[in-house]
């Protein structure tokens, strides 16, 4: 009887574990999820909040090599307002983390893209990091409970998919498929026939990438002085939204000095602040903004004219050669009558 | 046989979905609430020239196809007007307003003596925009942000409404013995119900201290005794009631009860209007102190930025950073 009560219990705790209705949902949404070797397909990194509001995360996706390569990452639209670490490839993972103030409540909200190419035939899969952090906006850091939607593709030879190959990429936009779910499935990962040299041409890469034509959104350049950062010195920082393709790279140019890449904050090199200051904001599609800021003159050395002291010192001496003048007046006037009495 | 079976397996699945439902609601329990409504008009019926043709709407628009019709230029050409975001609410009277757009400051506005606000704000184009509302008090406190998230298409028209923005609250001191007081102070919604919290960290249980009153100003006062509470760390906040519904929750504070032959640390120095994770002091949790903590990643030594004490900078610190962002 005892038995058959715990049974019960742990038959029903996994059940209402994934009844959890408060849970988000992390999830990968892919363009397609069957492709041709060498075809090239978005994927788009989402997150459904549930009645949550999460303002941070720390996640990681991880893919095999031998069946995918990462082409780009697409930050445009994103939900994320600061990367706190922008997405980035190590080996076979992507790497990211990021917050948004005040926190995200919604459906569909993406966090990036990527765009991949399918190198070889065979089933593999684009998975979320299971020790992904995504965090409560409750001012205490609180993890929130997710569920991850892995993403399970099967890559076939180009030549047994041409029909494929014909049909218009669907899904363009960040509407929600219900997402493929690869969680507890094993993934077969067959030994890949390779039919042909991978071409890293990316052909059809307009089907997955949308047209980004647009500069990347008015940004402020701030000049500062902290102690806790660059030991002190002038430094500038900066950060630019593009709804499009989003923010790939900085650059600055101090001066006559050439544009060089930079990260937000960034150390001047003139501390003199003499230089006038150019940030450039480039998006993947190579649109740009740039904003200026400076030069700022500071010369200790130089006078300065403050004609408000001059004005009040001016009447202080008027003052008192009044004063001295109605002493000597007096002084003038006693004595003449001192002359007069003798 | 079968029905007693069945009783018990389904007595069995009840308990535990009970159970399940009660840590659910422990865990969100403090989470900021509002209530803000969108209401998307299509461009012809929005009573806006949205085109710059000089007709106006459905049916005086030909290129109008119906009143529901979201684009009133020519259908063939693509539509690169600019959106307009209305964002109307209610807050504590005459604050300064601010409205951010993906974190930074977009604009100031100002409500009025009853609290109410509205703003347009044109010069969007398309694209997801993560708007935020805040106030400010005259004596600096801020409010926590109320969010909302829109998707904007070219010459669109988003009507965001009945925005209320949360209540603030500050305390005299953060460190008091068992049986002393704490004055507890804020400003809410004029003459609106606020209903003030008090967590225990240790069992993360909470009950309700009180439910005052504002006055015309949206201010609020009480005075706590801490004689019935046990030694520990708590944390305080409240939230505003407008005709028994919950319309905001104020950002949390921190106040540890002592056993009386403990020594009080730090109330001596304790700012209670001190902005929470402003680490260069400017009075705004901003970009710069976004830099600033950016700069100390996953160090171990830079306690100013270790907001939740765990020895290293991480996203945890990043994640109280963002709740308690002000903008600059």
């Amino acid at each position: 009887m005892i038995k058959k009560i715990i049974l019960q219990t742990l038959i029903f705790a996994i059940f209402l574990l994934g009844f959890n209705v408060n849970a988000s949902t992390v999830y990968l949404n892919s363009t397609s999820n069957k492709l041709s070797t060498s075809e090239v397909f978005r994927v788009d990194f989402l997150i459904n909040t549930e009645n949550s509001n999460i303002n941070a995360f720390e996640s990681s996706l991880s893919f095999d090599s031998n069946f995918l390569e990462l082409q780009k990452i697409y930050k445009g639209n994103s939900t994320v307002a600061f990367w706190v670490k922008s997405p980035r490839i190590q080996g076979n993972k992507i790497f990211f983390s990021g917050i948004t103030p005040g926190g995200f409540n919604g459906e569909n909200g993406k966090i990036f893209s990527a765009l991949f190419v399918a190198k070889q035939p065979g089933i593999t899969s684009i998975e979320i990091d299971s020790n992904s952090k995504f965090l409560l906006n409750d001012g205490n850091a609180t993890e929130d409970k997710f569920k991850i939607k892995n993403l399970l593709l099967e890559i076939v030879n180009t030549n047994n998919n041409s029909s494929n190959n014909n049909q218009p990429v669907t899904n363009k936009d960040n509407t929600a498929n219900p997402p493929t779910n690869t969680d507890n499935q094993p993934v077969n990962n067959q030994t890949p026939v390779v039919d042909k040299p991978i071409d890293n041409s990316i052909n059809n890469t307009d089907k997955v990438n949308p047209e980004d034509t647009t500069r990347p959104e008015e940004f402020t350049v701030k000049i500062i002085k902290d102690s806790k950062i660059g030991n002190g010195k002038f430094s500038i920082i900066f950060n630019a939204q593009d709804k499009d393709s989003g923010i790939d790279y900085y650059e600055v140019k101090e001066g006559d000095e050439a544009f060089k890449r930079a990260e937000s904050p960034y150390v001047l090199q003139f501390q003199d602040l003499t230089k006038e200051i150019q940030v450039k904001a480039v998006d993947l599609a190579g649109n740009y903004r740039i904003e200026k800021i400076g030069p700022f003159i500071i010369n200790e050395k130089k006078a300065v004219i403050n004609y408000n002291v001059i004005i009040i010192s001016l009447l202080f001496i008027v003052f008192v050669l009044i004063l001295l003048n109605a002493y000597l007046n007096r002084r003038n006037k006693l004595k003449n009558e001192k002359n007069n009495n003798i | 046989m079968v029905n007693k079976k069945f009783f018990n397996f389904f007595t069995t699945s009840l308990i535990i979905f009970i159970i399940s439902l009660f840590f659910n609601k422990q865990t969100f329990a403090a989470n900021p609430q509002f209530s803000l409504k969108i209401i998307y008009v299509p461009q012809c019926m929005d009573g806006r020239d949205n085109d710059g043709d000089g007709l106006i709407d459905y049916p005086a628009d030909p290129d109008c196809t119906s009143p529901t019709d979201d684009n009133e230029g020519p259908h063939s050409k693509v539509n690169l007007a600019s959106s307009v975001i209305f964002i109307q609410g209610r807050t504590i009277p005459n604050a300064k307003i601010k409205i951010l757009k993906d974190g930074k400051i977009l604009i100031y506005a100002k409500s009025d003596d009853n609290g109410n606000f509205s703003q347009s704000i044109y010069g969007f184009y398309h694209g997801d925009y993560s708007f935020s509302v805040t106030s400010e008090t005259k004596n600096k406190t801020t409010t926590n942000l109320v969010n909302f998230n829109v998707s904007l298409n070219p010459g669109s028209y988003i009507s965001v409404t009945d925005v209320y923005v949360s209540p603030t609250i500050s305390s005299s001191v953060n460190e008091v013995k068992k049986g002393e007081n704490i004055n507890i102070d804020g400003y809410g919604l004029s003459e609106s119900d606020v209903q003030i919290f008090l967590q225990n960290k240790k069992d993360n249980t909470e009950k309700i201290l009180n439910t005052i009153k504002t006055n015309k100003q949206g201010y609020y006062i009480y005075q706590f005794d801490t004689k019935d509470l046990l030694e520990g760390n708590y944390v305080l906040y409240s939230k505003n009631l407008l005709s028994d519904t919950i319309v905001g929750s104020s950002k949390n504070i921190d106040i540890n009860i002592l056993i009386s032959n403990d020594k009080i640390k730090n109330s001596e120095n304790y700012n209670n209007y001190k902005v929470k994770c402003d680490l260069n002091g400017d009075g705004n949790v901003d970009l710069i102190d976004f830099s600033i903590l950016l700069f100390h990643w996953l160090a171990s030594d830079y306690k100013e930025g270790d907001f939740n004490n765990d020895g290293i900078i991480d996203i945890k610190d990043f994640s109280i950073m963002a709740y308690n962002w002000t903008g600059d």
